[in-house]
């Protein structure tokens, strides 16, 4: 579609404002923009699998070393603000972030006890690395009110996502400092580290040679915290689902064989299925893909009440004697996420070899050592997150109900009966700071629904509700089969008698019940009404997946187009006009 | 320790320094101040990735004499001798 194909003679309340944006903006965010190049490859997920040994059994730098990538990597610059030597996480940071694709460009000033923040240069994030213990003569209490006023500094001095790493600290002076909720910073506890390396934390003897009383060994585990786990926490949409093989990998046999009995759960693979329990709980959407008889394996799970998964957990089950790559389209179709937002973990090399040649999807090698496996799969980028929404754990119950819904409306006999059945709640707020993470996740994670792909920082959005131009008004949604909580987003700045929209997304979980116009106008209604203006300007960004909202914006405005392409004005007035569905309840 | 054994060690630490340093070719005869690559960076990254490979702890002192791959073979030798 191009901007010079649409008729706008027809529609006197449209018009455009710039050309359309004709490149894919997306990139920048995407999970990884990797997709036909060597990373999804079979070779690409073997050699992946063969690391995990290296990265995630017991670290070994001359190891480390062996783990270059043959695919090109997604490039993430790192600025230390820090007062002892980054270098030897530095050099580590590598091996792991190649694992997932990541490639981390670090940029070191000199070490500042002072904290002077010296921004030269573009990053993407910033790090503060402190030893607290070169703060001579402040006691902890005094060096979190001193580290809290540096952090708004630098809060104050850049929109970066910023991570600080400060020890030794004790746990109730860290629990202080998370207490200071400044926008996009966040305080990883070091503590439950030190604890697992022992001993082995600090090294004095390698000072001299690296900057850092810590050691080798815990500046490794450090690089692996970091780059898998922290820094794409920070700038990386989240993995959604996380989908498992069943035979050889939540345990030790095969149920053909073995049979529900005969299968072998070690401690090690306690511990699997108890981190994807825990994974469940967090909100994050279990898959089960399998070469079985769907009776075999409730047979399984119906027979071993020592799993502490329960076939339950899973969202979606899929067993059948197709190529696996089939069975996790049908995941994808029914947990309605694009494969950026998954990881398979399978114990079958071929079966992730297969799967990689046919689609952009992440895997994770189940080895013999299932504790391995649990490193790795809680190394995924994305897959943690600094923290669960109310929305994580409903998603899980909501996608549930989806076939419920569907059923409502095979059987309803009008769309009126359908929505008075389903009973839809649709709930408004403006400038609700405590809602903002929720708000800057649903902004940067959602693809199909997103019509302006802005994706704003934590930073910009507390910023905008702050602006007396500027609402950021969030939608929540509600029917008798399930609570979706927080799904829609639509905020915008005035500029003269303009309003502007930075951000319209809704989730996917959304769509479906044909409620997108109605949800979208009570916002618009809303904005209108706190910010008078005279046009609205919808400014659209193509990106790969975002056609279904540039369809209904077309539609929604009244243009035969197709797809919206290119920023749109509309009159104001014509749009908080425009009819609503009346069945909807609507709370303010 | 065998001749043969020794020899691997050896080459294990010609193909360290290969990877550290990021050079094409081994630097059996040079010695670290004739090596521009090998700045203290590496130097670092090259005295841990020799202490994991081979399982020894150098002393501080020991840390400036690892130079060359000589010197480097031979206070790994003492290490695992003692």
């Amino acid at each position: 579609m191009n901007a010079n194909r649409i008729k706008l003679e027809d529609t006197p309340h449209i018009g455009t404002k710039t050309p359309a944006a004709t490149h894919c903006d997306e990139q920048k965010h995407a999970k990884l923009a990797l997709t036909g190049c060597e990373f999804f490859s079979s070779a690409g997920a073997l050699t992946r699998a063969e690391w995990q040994r290296v990265l995630f059994g017991r670290p070994n730098r001359a190891h480390l070393l062996e783990c270059t990538p043959p695919w090109p990597c997604r490039s993430l610059c790192v600025r230390v603000n820090g007062n002892h030597g980054f270098a030897p996480v530095a050099s580590a940071l590598a091996a792991y972030g190649a694992w997932n694709g990541l490639e981390f460009n670090v940029l070191a000033g000199p070490y500042d006890d002072t904290m002077s923040l010296h921004l030269e240069g573009k990053a993407d994030l910033e790090l503060v690395w402190l030893d607290v213990s070169r703060l001579t003569g402040l006691d902890s209490e005094s060096i979190v009110a001193w580290l809290i006023e540096r952090l708004q500094v630098l809060r104050a001095a850049t929109i970066n996502p910023i991570i600080c790493l400060a020890f030794p600290l004790p746990s109730a002076a860290m629990e202080e400092l998370q207490r200071h909720e400044i926008p996009g910073v966040q305080f990883p506890d070091m503590n439950p580290l030190a604890t697992e390396t022992g001993p082995a934390w600090l090294d004095s003897r390698t000072l001299v040679l690296s900057g850092t009383r810590l050691s080798s060994v815990a500046c490794m585990r450090i690089a692996r915290e970091l780059a898998c786990r922290w820094i794409p926490a920070s700038t990386m949409p989240p993995v959604k689902a996380m989908v498992v093989d069943l035979d050889n990998t939540l345990f030790s046999g095969v149920i053909a064989e073995d049979e529900s009995h005969g299968v072998r759960l070690t401690p090690a693979h306690r511990a699997l299925q108890s981190s994807l329990v825990s994974l469940h709980e967090q909100g994050v959407y279990l898959a089960l893909v399998s070469r079985n008889e769907m009776a075999d394996i409730e047979t399984l799970f119906a027979a071993r009440p020592d799993f502490p998964l329960r076939l339950s957990h899973f969202a979606t089950v899929q067993a059948s004697w197709d190529d696996k790559s089939i069975a996790l389209r049908k995941v994808a179709d029914a947990l309605r996420i694009d494969f950026s937002a998954m990881a398979y973990v399978d114990d079958n090399a071929g079966e992730l070899a297969e799967i990689a040649e046919q689609l952009p999807l992440f895997t994770v090698h189940a080895g013999a050592d299932a504790l391995q496996t649990c490193a790795a799969l809680n190394s995924v980028a994305g897959l943690f997150r600094w923290r669960r929404s109310r929305e994580d754990g409903l998603r899980a119950i909501d996608i549930g109900t989806s076939a419920r819904r569907a059923s409502v409306a095979a059987t309803a006999r009008s769309r009126a009966d359908y929505l008075r059945d389903l009973q839809v709640r649709l709930g408004y707020a403006v400038n609700d700071k405590q809602t903002l993470p929720r708000v800057h996740e649903l902004v940067h994670k959602t693809n199909q629904f997103n019509v302006t792909l802005r994706r704003l920082s934590e930073v910009e959005l507390a910023r905008m509700t702050a602006d007396e131009n500027s609402r950021v008004v969030t939608i929540s949604l509600e029917d008798r089969l399930s609570d979706s909580g927080l799904i829609g987003v639509v905020a915008a700045t005035r500029d003269a008698d303009t309003l502007i929209i930075a951000e319209l997304c809704l989730s996917c979980r959304a769509l479906g019940r044909h409620l997108e116009s109605t949800m979208v106008t009570h916002a618009l209604r809303i904005l209108a009404g706190e910010l008078p203006v005279s046009r609205v300007t919808f400014p659209v960004r193509i990106g790969p997946r975002n056609g279904p909202a540039r369809k209904w914006l077309a539609t929604y405005l009244g243009l035969n187009i197709g797809e919206a392409c290119s920023d749109l004005t509309a009159e104001a007035r014509w749009l908080v006009e425009r009819p609503v569905d009346e069945l909807v309840t609507v709370r303010f | 320790m065998s001749i043969a054994s020794e020899r691997e060690r050896e080459q294990r630490i010609q193909e360290l320094i290969v990877r550290v340093l990021r050079i094409d070719a081994p630097v059996v005869a040079l010695v670290r101040s004739e090596i521009p690559e090998w700045d203290s960076l590496k130097h670092m990254e090259l005295v841990f990735a020799l202490e994991d490979e081979f399982g020894v702890r150098f002393d501080e002192a020991e840390f400036a004499a690892l130079v060359s791959p000589g010197e480097i073979a031979n206070i790994i030798k003492e290490h695992l001798a003692s």
